[in-house]
């Protein structure tokens, strides 16, 4: 009788079946062995959302070679899988659904119904692409397989929060931020997409308050005009220098504004002369913050016009800049249009153009942090392969600016800050406090926003192990 | 993960980050769904098996660079998965007795070189034994695409074809101890290559593995088996040259019948000059032309005067091959193939000779890469004066 292997290779008829004996013998669950050399990997987590795509399947591969070897070498590997709650990217497609099925907004369930039918959406598809990842053959640890959103990765981040808060590390303030005008919530800049697209450059005079000739700014989004605080030079550019310290006007508009000198423009780039919106532009905000400007908003969270934009108020962005444009051409302060390749920022989800705005978020104050990170890759400690990734590695922890984390969305970790009902006193704890430590009032209200879903899978190294347990798997 | 990890654990959560690129589509461009270029790996799954694959997607990648997906290099995956599973199944086949039960083996515990083992044993052992160190190295250095690679080569070129072919003859012969080791050995060949493929090939190795004989624990899988590790006492550098030897004998003979059209099945003699080390190793492997090359009759001569006339031959380092073909050799051929050698030789020389003429790269370059192309020149001129010696002797046969 023959026990040999079938006549033909035919994979489909063996590899389910091998997949489904390991794991029933659980050949992949690792636990600490004292006489073993540990090796971990964290399987960075796939969105719940997803599907295996051909990124997972080398992604998964490359993971599963180096577990698998490192098993044989007599490590005690580990491999930990699990899945992000993906925050935006889930809480559009559990949107769409309830529109479509439905004819419901997200308002119109409430927040509580709205996270039931989300958490029912990620039993339903979450589990999906953990079966495919099986069938790629591989081998981690199911029996410790995680969600960024369960249990104790909510308690780490809750805990992480509260430690970084109380060293004031994390802080609430109105900064500039991305705000996608359509999923109606800020970005953290990570999640904002550059491109470059061709657009245009207006140059518009802005005439002197004595009367004199004044000078000329270059802009492609005019209709943030309306919020223009300064016009800002080079100090060492000899074209401004004497016009530095006096006024022009804001063409129609008729406000006076200064003109300043700052390191900020480019005296070889368009005029060299820039208009500073701090408001509605991260560099202008900085300038802003050095000169001590005035925050003029004119654009709103929906990208319609303020009142600021005077009788443009309400109109959608893109109509108001068709308007303003014509009207400012009309009336003789358009000098030249350029046509130019623009670096346009986009929504990683809806794609729709970002729009930089003063916004009360939360920020995780990142120079304090970022410097261990830099260190660990300089004295090697951190290893990247191949090693010119380092370099961008540490471009951009050297440039990074503080974290906007906070998401006007309901789907994530919420924000552990409570507010007095009575007094407005903000408490930032892990549960809901009793007492107003300012008032005594025992009424408090919860942040509405929630955390956006890197502030999670940041902890997913030992969250997943544990922490903020003290575990020996940590 | 990094800040996050040093300011509440004090550390970095992690010692390396790989970084890999994208996968494109064939012609380069990101797959998305706007350009409908996507391929989905479930369906390649159900197609190609989930190993083909792996095996693919890591073919020709280097760390933090783009890749293209390519139906043919999945297909080279697949057929090699499938060279590995017929080559197994001809093995077990002939481990087994009519029954389906395991036959005799060698006891190779104490270490296989403690064995009886025949040069073809320890050339296959010795070259495994290389290979675990290289693709370990490989490994280390998160080269996954070199390490796929040679464990391709090794599975393919060196065990598939030569090795397979090699011992064949000695399972069905009359030793019966050497039958012993030679079973012994094709096992172990075949269970340390399924270890050193595990990794990139998980499921077909695991499947095979459960079909091979076991000491001890039948139950175990094949995935917490212990990688192969080097070991000095299977080094055989000998046996290693002497295979090489051999193995480039063969391919003479076989390209000597291809060119004079000469069927497979149609026995030959082969008259063979050798000298210095070489000289042994033809001895010590005549078998194998025999076996492998269906040469009927080898005669070792000692001088060129004893070459016979009217003669095909292949010159190696060394090593002269001569078959007489008689009345099927077109002689025509035979000099359009020895002027062809001729032509291919003297370019050799030429850009050997170039290169060691170049006053920079002799001064610049190590003092090893010189020399081995001082050898090479020398080993070129050689060869191309015994085909200019043998063009005329040819000629006069046309005529």
């Amino acid at each position: 009788m023959e026990k040999n292997l079938a006549k033909t290779y035919s994979p489909k008829d063996f590899e389910d079946r091998i997949y489904q004996s390991w794991e029933e013998n659980k050949a992949f669950h690792a636990e600490v062995d004292e006489n073993k050399k540990p090796f971990t990997i964290v399987m960075p987590p796939p969105n719940i959302t997803g599907q295996l795509h051909m990124g997972h399947a080398l992604d998964q591969t490359l993971q599963d070679v180096l577990t698998r070897w490192k098993r044989m070498q007599g490590y005690s590997a580990l491999w930990l899988p699990g899945t992000d709650h993906a925050s935006i990217a889930t809480e559009v497609k559990v949107v769409e659904k309830i529109r479509a099925e439905e004819g419901k907004s997200k308002e119109d369930l409430g927040r509580e119904e709205f996270l039931k039918r989300a958490w029912a959406w990620k039993e339903e598809f979450g589990g999906r692409i953990n079966k495919q990842i099986r069938k790629l053959g591989s081998s981690c640890d199911w029996d410790r397989e995680r969600f960024t959103m369960d249990e104790g990765c909510n308690k780490a981040v809750v805990e992480h929060f509260i430690r970084l808060y109380n060293k004031g590390l994390i802080y609430k303030g109105n900064r500039i931020i991305n705000w996608c005008p359509v999923c109606g919530t800020s970005l953290s800049d990570a999640e904002v997409e550059h491109e470059d697209k061709p657009g245009k450059y207006w140059y518009f005079r802005y005439p002197a308050a004595d009367g004199g000739e004044g000078i000329v700014v270059a802009t492609s989004r005019p209709e943030t005009m309306f919020g223009d605080v300064a016009i800002a030079v080079h100090p060492s550019d000899e074209r401004y220098k004497d016009m530095v310290g006096t006024n022009v006007i804001l063409p129609l508009v008729g406000r006076e504004i200064p003109i300043i000198a700052d390191q900020y423009p480019d005296p070889e780039k368009g005029t060299g002369a820039v208009k500073i919106t701090p408001s509605h532009d991260p560099n202008d905000f900085e300038v802003g913050q050095r000169h001590n400007l005035e925050q003029l908003c004119c654009i709103n969270p929906d990208a319609t016009m303020t009142d600021m934009a005077g009788k443009y108020a309400g109109m959608d962005r893109y109509e108001c800049r068709k308007a303003w444009v014509k009207d400012l051409e009309e009336a003789g302060y358009l000098v030249q249009i350029e046509e130019k390749v623009i670096p346009s920022g986009e929504c990683y989800r809806c794609h729709n153009v970002i729009e930089p705005m003063i916004s009360d978020q939360w920020f995780v104050a990142m120079e304090e942090l970022a410097k261990p990170a830099i260190e660990v890759a300089k004295n090697g400690e951190l290893t990247h392969v191949p090693d010119r990734f380092e370099k961008i590695y540490l471009h951009w922890l050297e440039e990074i600016r503080d974290w906007c984390t906070s998401r006007q969305l309901w789907w994530g970790h919420r924000i552990p800050a409570y507010y007095c009902d009575k007094c407005g006193e903000m408490v930032v704890a892990a549960e809901m406090p009793e007492v107003c430590p300012k008032c005594g009032d025992t009424h408090f209200h919860q942040d509405e926003d929630v955390l956006d879903t890197w502030f999670s899978s940041a902890l997913w190294p030992f969250s997943t192990l544990g922490w903020p347990e003290k575990t020996k798997d940590l | 993960m990094v800040f996050s990890g040093l300011e509440e654990m004090g550390e970095s959560p992690f010692k390396y980050v790989y970084v890999h690129g994208l996968v494109r589509d064939a012609e380069g461009r990101k797959m998305s769904k706007s350009l409908g270029n996507g391929i989905d790996p479930l369906e390649i799954i159900d197609q190609y098996g989930a190993d083909a694959l792996r095996f693919m997607l890591l073919s020709g990648i280097t760390a933090g660079n783009d890749m293209r997906f390519k139906m043919d290099k999945l297909e080279s995956a697949r057929n090699f998965a499938n060279k590995l599973w017929n080559a197994s199944r001809f093995t077990i086949m002939n481990l087994q007795d009519e029954e389906g039960n395991f036959r005799a083996m060698a006891d190779g515990s104490e270490g296989a070189e403690k064995l009886a083992l025949k040069d073809e044993d320890k050339w296959i052992l010795s070259t495994i034994n290389d290979a675990v160190a290289e693709i370990t190295a490989n490994l280390d250095k998160f080269e996954l695409s070199l390490a796929a690679q040679k464990i391709y080569d090794l599975i393919w070129n060196e065990f598939c074809d030569w090795y397979i072919e090699l011992v064949k003859a000695r399972l069905y012969g009359t030793d019966e101890e050497d039958k012993k080791v030679a079973r012994y050995v094709l096992v172990k060949a075949l269970k340390d290559m399924l270890k050193l493929l595990h990794p990139f090939m998980p499921f077909i190795t695991e499947e095979i593995w459960s079909y091979l004989p076991q000491e001890g624990n039948t139950e175990a899988f094949l995935m917490k088996e212990s990688w192969p590790v080097y070991t000095e006492a299977l080094k055989f550098e000998e046996e290693e040259a002497k295979l090489k030897t051999a193995m480039d004998a063969i391919r003479s003979i076989r390209n000597i019948r291809a060119e004079a059209d000469a069927a497979p099945s149609r026995k030959l003699t082969a008259v063979i000059l050798a000298s210095g080390k070489e000289a042994g190793f033809m001895k010590d492997t005549q078998h194998f032309l025999k076996n492998i090359a269906n040469v009927q009759e080898i005669t070792f001569i000692d001088s060129k005067d004893q070459v016979p006339d009217e003669v095909m031959s292949a010159v190696m380092n060394n090593v002269e091959i001569y078959v007489p073909l008689d009345d099927l050799l077109d002689y025509k051929a035979e000099l359009e193939r020895l002027k062809k050698e001729k032509t291919r030789l003297e370019g050799e020389v030429k850009r050997t000779a170039g290169k060691l003429n170049n006053a920079g790269f002799v001064a610049k370059a190590p003092e090893a890469v010189v020399n081995a192309e001082r050898e090479k020149l020398a080993k070129y001129e050689d060869m191309l004066a015994k085909i200019i010696e043998r063009i005329p002797v040819v000629e006069a046969k046309v005529k």
